[in-house]
């Protein structure tokens, strides 16, 4: 694969939520092109795209749905130039694609609970989809500030209703779901299943305090895989410049990463503390 | 077998993180060390904090070749003392690579990293997309700001060369002459990448310097000619992906080299380039690296 953006056409779009958009295409990375078959990518749940509009920006998003060899989805919050650009696109129209980069998430064969927090739940949703042809059915925790920011909600509602999913979801005005946070409500279904189940695998995306909060939780529950996907700013995506390492550790976040377990996040100070700008400034997070 | 001296500066190993990759914290700089690093360049430091370039800055045009333009990016020279200081504390030896908008403030920036505890300082008169490589395509320019910051740091002081000149022996010469410890050949080349659908640069910069495997042959060449023009000793830099790759700069006239691009892969390359050179000496009767210093200038050797 040859990391260079390549120009799709998006062929569906879907508005999820007031903010967050979804947007579907056709990609094969450069590298990958072959006239008589389309090879399958290499692609794991967790894994990123660079995604570049032209003249605007580039900008690391998450894979939020794969079906091989090479339809693929993105999911991403309108919070800036850049990704209100890529929110405004319309099917026909086109933006270039790198990769997928990074290191995602190793999901393991038992009992698994996924939490999401906005629009962190996209990374999660190509890992919990690959539990689909299994018997295990994965927990799903979704959570917002409000009803109408729960991302995915009508989707996970039918796979909870044919038994794919266990589906939870909380709003924090109560407007859908529990009322509270998400982490709260995370606790409250590992003590509903705890006692008849054992989880063997949480995995989190979100703001990152709420990851920090998640990972507090799932040590206190004995849980002992937990992975989570973690955001910094990006240029190179591909471990180059720098720009996204955690200290002290010097780990990668665009290819060590994004997905750490539970104790190299302990190992990174920066975690939930830090954060490099564009500049390479660091400030609080 | 592989300690180098570049001026009164002593490596345990010749092979050195090139400024721009990974140089951008402490943690970085002391996890090269300790994976085997001779020594460690930062990302290049300027008086303030600068933004750089918007996205895309760095992109990949051919397995293992990279185009760029970050643009100088970094958060000032102040910022970094923390990071030099982690870097120093964890055993690196830190060469700061550092620039300036006026030719003055190289020498300030020198005389900060002196103070910081770097163990030398790298100046960048070269980044192909930025201003400063009107420095190192001048020799006038070249030999003032070296006298400059020469005369503000008892560091060791390499000038990183520019290859987008005309002839680059004239402004290696000129380094010389003006008091340069080593020179660095050799930065990115120019060079731009259009996307045929987008009909546009694809760099947000539009120009951007390559590096990585491509820009080996180039790199090589350089080394091999201001071989012959200077005695000040030269790093090579440019496509340095395993220790063959290393083994033509030392015999075109390197005595240390610098890696960057292929640290994508991960920092275990340090230890794969000194294990591959100290086989390669043995296998070739040598007990010094510096005795291989060069040596394709004397011809083929009798196999």
């Amino acid at each position: 694969m040859i990391r260079k953006p390549k120009m799709v056409k998006i062929e569906k779009k879907v508005e999820e939520t007031r903010a967050i958009t979804s947007l579907y295409f056709h990609y094969s990375p450069w590298g990958f092109e072959k006239n008589d078959i389309t090879p399958s990518v290499p692609f794991t749940p967790g894994q990123f795209f660079m995604v570049w509009v032209p003249q605007v920006d580039e900008i690391p998003i998450s894979v939020s749905f794969h079906e091989p060899p090479n339809y693929w989805g993105i999911t991403i919050k309108n919070v800036g130039e850049a990704s209100g650009a890529i929110c405004n696109l319309n099917v026909g129209e086109k933006l270039g694609i790198r990769g997928p980069l990074g290191k995602g998430f190793t999901l393991d064969i038992g009992q698994s609970i996924f939490l999401g927090g906005g629009v962190g739940l996209a990374p999660l949703r190509p890992a919990y989809f690959a539990y689909a042809n299994s018997s295990l059915q994965p927990i799903v925790v979704n959570c917002a500030p409000c009803g109408e920011d729960l991302l995915y909600h009508a989707e996970l509602e039918e796979l909870a209703k044919n038994n794919v999913i266990i589906y939870d979801y909380a709003t924090e005005d109560g407007s859908c779901g529990c009322q509270g946070l998400g982490t709260d409500l995370f606790r409250q279904v590992l003590d509903a299943t705890l006692p008849e189940k054992t989880v063997e695998f949480a995995a989190c995306c979100g703001p990152e305090r709420m990851i920090v909060k998640t990972l507090e939780i799932v040590e206190r529950y004995g849980i002992t895989n937990f992975q989570a996907s973690l955001e910094r700013m990006m240029r190179c995506g591909m471990g180059l410049c720098g720009l996204c390492v955690l200290d002290p550790t010097g780990l990668r976040v665009c290819s060590d990463g994004p997905v750490f377990n539970g104790e190299t996040l302990h190992s990174c100070t920066d975690f939930g503390q830090k954060v490099r700008e564009f500049s390479g400034f660091k400030r609080d997070l | 077998m592989l300690q180098v001296d570049i001026g009164s500066l002593k490596l345990n190993s010749p092979f050195i993180m090139a400024s721009g990759i990974l140089g951008v914290s402490g943690s970085t700089l002391a996890k090269a060390h300790h994976a085997g690093a001779g020594a460690v360049v930062s990302k290049s430091l300027g008086p303030e904090t600068r933004e750089g370039y918007m996205n895309p800055s760095v992109i990949e045009l051919f397995p293992d070749t990279f185009l760029n333009a970050v643009g100088l990016a970094n958060p000032g020279i102040d910022e970094f003392a923390g990071e030099v200081a982690f870097a120093k504390k964890e055993g690196a030896t830190v060469i700061l690579s550092v620039f300036g908008g006026e030719l003055g403030e190289y020498g300030e920036m020198a005389a900060k990293a002196e103070e910081m505890g770097a163990d030398a300082v790298e100046l960048n008169i070269s980044c192909p997309h930025a201003h400063v490589s009107c420095i190192g395509a001048d020799a006038t320019l070249t030999d003032e700001v070296i006298r400059i910051v020469k005369a503000k740091t008892s560091l060791p002081v390499i000038a990183k060369l520019n290859p987008n000149v005309t002839d680059i022996v004239e402004i290696a010469r000129t380094a010389e002459k003006a008091g340069a410890d080593a020179v660095t050949a050799i930065n990115t080349v120019r060079g731009m990448a259009i996307d045929i659908d987008a009909k546009c640069p694809v760099l947000a910069n539009k120009s951007g310097g390559l590096s990585g495997k491509l820009l080996k042959p180039i790199a090589v060449k350089v080394v091999y000619d201001l071989y012959e023009a200077l005695q000040i000793p030269i790093i090579g830099c440019g496509g340095i992906f395993d220790w063959r790759d290393a083994a033509e700069f030392f015999l075109a006239g390197a005595i240390a080299v610098e890696v960057g691009s292929a640290l994508w892969r991960g920092f275990d390359l340090f230890g794969e380039l000194a294990n591959g050179m100290k086989k390669y000496l043995k296998n070739n009767n040598f007990s010094q690296l510096s005795e291989i210093t060069g040596l394709a200038h004397r011809g083929a050797t009798q196999l």
